[in-house]
């Protein structure tokens, strides 16, 4: 059974389209991310489901129920808060129990939630303990204990860790999944983060602008993006978008940017060319596709590049090269130096490159 | 010559109580960018604001170009500043905004504009010069601020957390256009910031602070590869690094390391060192290691370490995988196209060259011969 359902669902705040036709369905035990920018309309389909707003036009469901015309109340979903204060008098137990005191269950199934979803979490011997008695990291799981002790048809979570500093949402994140894969709940999560997104979830919807980009699981995005959107919103640096033209000459196959030009295999040029309908094209790949020699590498496919800039990304070396006006990012190992003007050669393989419609902007292969 | 010196400077808020900075010293070289690092309460702003002159100095002395800078008033420093808070002024266009140092200068206005295109170009805002800072988004606000800031030639320019407005995009690309500028006109350039990552990407080198004190300055490789204690080691990097409690056994003639239920050996180059450490069997120790230092491996003998998968996550350019290991989780980056179950056994090897260790009371870093 589907846990959750959107049919063609539209959300105008006067003249201003928030939300624009929107179509996905959750299964259940499915841990649903909604991925995009600040003004995606990520929040704002949180609420529609929550019935804090009402749909515009458009049928929502839950379990397959419409659910439009319900109150709040009467939807059975969980909007689970940015709040990860405890407590600091109450025992573990109580922080956890507080959500089902608050609505007045019987003492033994408190008493019964408690434990299970503590189990789950492994922090059951703590229990009776003050929050100052036990590490970050229980103290975490404590949060996330009362968060979920309660159960719902969805939970809807905005942002759930997107304030917290890197540490910690390093942190949550790993219990988030972890509790995912062994309680299966339905949790319908908003981030504007990519690593949020392919590392909890089953599948990802991205949103722009209230329109869905692509839904598919974190491989299919981060894989094969939909359009140039996708392709620049999941990776750190995100993947390179070269504009270029296709060309032949002599029996031989290019992708022409500015004066510089690719040589391309004739297979693939064939199969773009069977695809296409205009010269003009993007080709995408991805930082760690691309790697950096510092002497003149045979058939290298980019030489003599000039060194824009280097950067040190942790474990990385970020080194940019302008290709035309297009500045081109390469992941290469820290031991990797390089300084402002020097030459290096660029090669990566072929089949790591996407292509896109320079005009849509959506994925020819 | 050092461009900027700073010599056991203090700052005391009220008279006796609160040590915003404490026995600050650090000095900049002609052409260098330097980042001040730390959270917040660290004491990086007040720095700034006493260089920048806007502050008074409790004790200590700052030199600019040799000469003591202590009593001058912020105008007399030939120090430019870009704020976090743009500070634009909110009727003058972001052309007058920048072309305002050298009108205040008696500049003639033909080379006027030549100048604010100039710097404009530079930093990407041509086509919005004409607007008022209200019509335009944070991000050219920013920009704005940096483009006044550069535009008039100075001894020092000082940047308070320049890049603080904007998405990650914008970022890492504006990023780019600073130090570009930076290193293109050999500005001697101090940003405070309390992104490592930015620090890490930026700067020739970073001083980083807590709590008033400096606990390191180096060039980011220095402080991501070497940090000297154990605050600069879980400040910096992402994912942030492993500590492991150990202790010391002697063995014949080795030391080694006690964590879980197996021993590694101490590296060769640490004998001298561990061995003025080493009070007995049983002596603790802290390790440090980075997540991308520590790899999965085949069970051999003597230097794995073996536990579960508490959780993988693919995150596509690269694959966190916790291991549990008794009560502890020890993270560790992968590359990408690994999967794992939960729960499966997994067994770790560390990349002993990198393992740092510490000592675990005063933090500070047990260093090699």
């Amino acid at each position: 059974m589907e846990a959750l359902r959107f049919e063609n669902v539209y959300k105008n705040y006067g003249k201003n389209e928030a939300i624009k036709n929107l179509n996905f369905s959750c299964e259940e035990e499915e841990l649903f991310i909604i991925l995009g920018p600040s003004g995606a309309g990520k929040t704002t389909t949180l609420k529609l489901i929550s019935g804090l707003e009402e749909v515009t036009k458009g049928k929502i469901f839950l379990k397959n129920k419409l659910v439009n015309n319900l109150e709040p109340k009467d939807r059975n979903v969980s909007m689970v808060f940015e709040d990860y204060a405890l407590y600091p008098h109450l025992t573990v137990y109580k922080n956890i129990s507080s959500p089902l005191e608050a609505i007045h269950l019987p003492k033994e199934e408190i008493d019964k939630k408690v434990k299970e979803i503590a189990r789950v979490l492994q922090i059951e011997e703590l229990l009776s303990r003050l929050p100052s008695m036990i590490s970050g990291g229980q103290k975490q799981r404590t949060v996330l204990a009362r968060s979920l002790v309660k159960k719902a048809n969805e939970y809807l979570m905005d942002e759930p860790i997107a304030h917290l500093d890197a540490k910690l949402r390093y942190q949550m994140r790993g219990e988030f999944k972890r509790i995912q894969h062994i309680r299966k709940m339905n949790i319908l999560y908003a981030t504007h983060d990519f690593r949020e997104a392919l590392s909890l979830g089953d599948k990802v919807l991205i949103l722009d602008k209230g329109v869905t980009q692509q839904i598919g699981t974190p491989q299919e995005i981060f894989k094969k993006p939909a359009n140039i959107f996708v392709a620049n919103l999941l990776g750190d640096p995100p993947t390179n978008l070269i504009e270029g033209i296709l060309k032949t000459k002599d029996g031989q196959y290019f992708f022409q940017i500015g004066d510089i030009s690719i040589s391309l295999s004739k297979s693939l040029a064939d199969e773009l060319f069977s695809k296409i309908n205009q010269e003009k094209l993007v080709i995408g790949i991805r930082p760690f596709d691309l790697h950096c020699y510092l002497m003149q590498k045979e058939n290298a496919k980019i030489l003599n590049a000039e060194v824009y800039m280097s950067e040190i990304a942790g474990h990385y070396n970020i080194i940019s090269i302008k290709l035309n006006n297009d500045i081109i990012k390469i992941r290469e190992e820290k031991s990797f130096k390089v300084s402002l003007g020097d030459k290096i050669s660029v090669d990566f393989k072929e089949e790591k490159l996407d292509f896109f419609d320079a005009i849509s902007g959506n994925r020819i292969f | 010559m050092e461009k900027l010196e700073l010599k056991n400077v203090y700052k005391h808020y009220v008279q006796g109580t609160v040590e915003a900075v404490k026995d600050l010293s650090l000095s900049l070289r002609n052409g260098e960018l330097l980042a001040i690092l730390g959270p917040s309460g660290c004491g990086k702003s007040s720095t700034l604001r006493m260089i920048a002159g806007i502050e008074d100095i409790t004790k200590g002395e700052i030199y600019l170009d040799g000469e003591i800078i202590n009593w001058l008033s912020a105008k007399e420093r030939n120090i430019a500043l870009a704020f976090e808070t743009y500070a634009l002024y909110p009727h003058l266009s972001l052309f007058e905004n920048i072309a305002f140092p050298l009108r205040i200068r008696g500049r003639k206005d033909q080379e006027v504009r030549k100048e604010v295109k100039k710097i404009a170009d530079m930093l990407e805002i041509t086509n919005v010069l004409g607007k008022l800072p209200s019509e335009v988004s944070g991000g050219h606000q920013q920009r704005t601020s940096l483009a006044r800031a550069l535009i008039r030639p100075a001894s020092l320019y000082l940047l308070d957390e320049p890049l603080s407005h904007l998405d990650t995009q914008q970022r890492t690309e504006f990023r780019v256009q600073i130090k570009r500028i930076q290193k293109t006109q050999n500005l001697t350039m101090l940003f405070v910031t309390h992104d490592q990552l930015e620090a890490l990407a930026l700067a020739d080198r970073i001083a980083v602070l807590n709590l008033g004190v400096l606990q390191q300055i180096g060039t980011p490789e220095e402080i991501y590869d070497y940090p000297e204690n154990l605050f600069v080691a879980d400040f910096v990097g992402e994912p942030p690094m492993n500590f492991i409690k150990a202790t010391l056994v002697r063995e014949e003639n080795d030391y080694m390391a006690k964590l879980y239920n197996q021993k590694l050996k101490v590296p060769e180059n640490y004998r001298d060192s561990i061995e003025k450490y080493y009070k007995g069997d049983g002596t603790e120790i802290m390790l440090g290691i980075r997540p991308i230092y520590i790899d999965i491996s085949e069970p051999a003998e003597g230097q794995t370490v073996s536990g579960e998968v508490y959780v993988f996550e693919d995150i596509g350019e690269s694959g966190i995988l916790t291991v549990q290991i008794g009560d502890a989780l020890i993270r560790v980056e992968l590359s990408p196209g690994h999967s794992f179950k939960l729960g499966e056994k997994v067994n770790i090897t560390f990349d002993l060259e990198k393992i740092l260790i510490f000592n675990p009371t005063t933090g500070e870093r047990i260093k090699p011969n």
